[in-house]
């Protein structure tokens, strides 16, 4: 049994003249990474706050675990701009340190699992975008907190410096518990053990990535074109392969769409069977899910376990 | 807590002293006060402790009064505001230190850079003084006077720039509640409702000031002085919690 980081009841938050989050509750378990996905606008940042106690809820309990500090990345990272960045991260440090020393990992060591040692002689004004966030991340370590917050951190980067943030998260995951918000399930999908998805200010589901994609019917999506395909191979491949078909369009370059049925890869098994019923597959691209997709499907589950 | 603020002061000192606004300021203010006193200086062509005191002493305090209700709010502005818009407010509302402390912080540091501002003007009452004058307690109350009046600027400025994220429009707010403040003793003339012009008077910067340039110090001035302070810091106070709702 693990114990809980962070718990929310029933957490109410009104702006004036709307009403943000109405009355969410999960939980964060001790240890893991937490993905908290939801289309913009959902109320991530706004739950974030509240969590960090930037916000106070209307209602609602937010409760975290005895003690533990937070470390939390903001949408946009507080930097000040014309300080260095061994400065900075110098600053936060002693800022959370008034009161005691919360002991952790020294600047240094922080610094080189955030990848900064190169640049912290430099301005942060002058730094990239994806370095700004890396400093961001690092200052959140300053104070050794249990629990580390990151308010879509790979956003507005570059493929590269996803990567990297990726990677530095992964790595971080093994001394902290992190939850982190994101509007991509794919990210979510690979970074999380947890996740929940929120919408308008209400949860549509939380829980073990595992389960969820359970609930989510359907797995891979394929947008294929195919040159010489007739409409018999295609009636033959639904009927032996574990997919559904949409969107057909026949001619001399065919080109429709996949569903697997299952969850794992089926990509060699399709290029395999055309192949062999004589088609040259011109292109073969996966479709990530995107939100809109999850929310219907989540969202048809609810009212579907509701219907029963 | 005064941990909390030595470090909070700290910081800002360096980060004043670290960008130009403050050497530009500088500059300005003791370039433009030098020329007004050398004016007043050389137009004067008696030289008695009396007219020292209303050719050239209160003048130039007048004056030096009326520049600092420019050059405070500049250097107040980006105070909150800068800090909103590069969200480092929250990064000290999640430490352990309390608003208020930050606000004393802020105001500290700006009041010990205007102190210094300030300072470099103590050369002309010693020029005055070699010139055989000697009514230094008149220029310790128009000093006083004007850290007085210093500090409820600074309340202020610093108040409007809770209020945006923007340098520019808090520096105007700033001017618009000063000069509105200014205006009050004009209004006080105005008005033939004897009471009314009292309370109006009472509450106008100016009023006070000229008690202290005439070299009386009288209590309720200094309350006056200090509860505009406090007003402020209440209202600054306010609206940095506001952030929270
Ligand atoms: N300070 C505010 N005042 C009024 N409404 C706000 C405020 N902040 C957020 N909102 C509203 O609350 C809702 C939730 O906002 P929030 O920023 O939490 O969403 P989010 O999930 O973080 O979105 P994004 O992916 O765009 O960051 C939105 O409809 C937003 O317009
Ligand atoms: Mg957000």
């Amino acid at each position: 049994m693990s114990s809980i980081a962070i718990e929310l009841d029933q957490v109410v938050k009104e702006y004036p003249g709307r009403l943000a989050l109405k009355g969410i509750s999960f939980q964060v378990k001790k240890g893991r990474i937490h993905g908290f996905l939801g289309p913009n606008g959902a109320g991530k940042s706004t739950t974030m706050k509240i969590i960090t106690g930037l916000l106070r809820a209307n209602s609602g309990n937010v409760s975290i675990i005895e003690g533990e500090r937070i470390g939390f990345l903001p949408e946009n990272p507080p930097l000040y701009m014309n300080m260095k960045v061994e400065g900075y991260l110098q600053y936060v440090k002693n800022l959370y340190s008034l009161d005691k020393d919360h002991g952790g990992d020294s600047l240094e060591v922080i610094m080189k699992k955030c990848g900064l040692l190169d640049v912290k002689e430099r301005l942060i004004r002058n730094l990239s975008k994806g370095y700004k966030q890396r400093v961001g991340i690092a200052s959140t370590l300053v104070h050794n907190p249990e629990i580390i917050i990151l308010d879509e951190p790979t956003v507005g980067l570059d493929p590269k410096a996803i990567l990297e943030i990726r990677d530095l998260i992964k790595e971080l995951s093994r001394n902290h518990t992190i939850l982190l918000s994101t509007h991509q399930l794919y990210e979510a999908n690979l970074l999380c053990e947890d996740i929940t998805i929120i919408n308008k200010g209400e949860i549509l589901t939380t829980g073990e990535v595992s389960q969820i994609r359970e609930k989510i019917s359907g797995g891979q999506r394929l947008y294929v074109e195919v040159e010489g395909a007739r409409s018999e191979i295609l009636e033959k491949m639904v009927q032996e392969l574990p997919i559904e078909l949409r969107d057909q369009v026949l001619g001399d370059i065919s080109s429709f769409k996949v569903l697997s049925k299952e969850a794992h890869d089926i990509r060699s098994r399709l290029s395999s069977f055309l192949a062999k019923e004589g088609c040259i597959v011109l292109s073969l691209k996966e479709e990530t899910m995107d939100l809109e997709g999850i929310f219907k499907e989540v969202t048809f589950g609810v009212q579907d376990a509701q219907g029963n | 807590m005064l941990k909390g603020i030595n470090f909070l002061v700290m910081k800002e000192l360096k980060d004043y002293f670290s960008s130009p606004l403050v050497y530009v300021l500088a500059s300005l203010f003791s370039g433009i006060m030098g020329l007004i006193f050398y004016n007043y200086l050389i137009s004067s062509n008696e030289i008695t402790n009396l007219s020292i005191i209303d050719t050239i002493l209160l003048p130039t305090f007048g004056a030096m009064n009326f520049l600092l209700m420019f050059i405070v709010p500049l250097l107040t502005m980006g105070q909150f505001s800068e800090e909103k818009k590069n969200q480092t407010l929250d990064l000290i509302m999640m430490s352990n230190l309390k608003p208020s402390a930050v606000i004393v912080g802020k105001f500290l540091s700006t009041f010990i850079v205007v102190f210094f501002l300030v300072a470099l003007t103590f050369i002309f009452p010693i020029i005055l003084g070699l010139s055989g004058f000697s009514d230094w307690g008149l220029v310790f109350t128009n000093y006083l006077a004007i850290y007085l009046s210093v500090m409820a600027y600074i309340s202020v400025g610093l108040f409007a720039s809770t209020l945006t994220e923007n340098q520019i429009i808090s520096v105007v707010v700033t001017f618009c509640i000063l000069f509105a403040l200014l205006l009050l003793v004009n209004m006080a003339q105005v008005t033939d409702n004897y009471i009314v012009g009292l309370i109006i008077q009472y509450f106008s910067i100016g009023f006070h000031h000229a008690h202290f340039s005439r070299g009386q110090l009288v209590s309720f001035n200094f309350i006056y002085y200090f509860s505009f302070v406090g007003f402020f810091f209440f209202l600054t106070h306010k609206s940095v919690e506001a952030r929270r709702w």
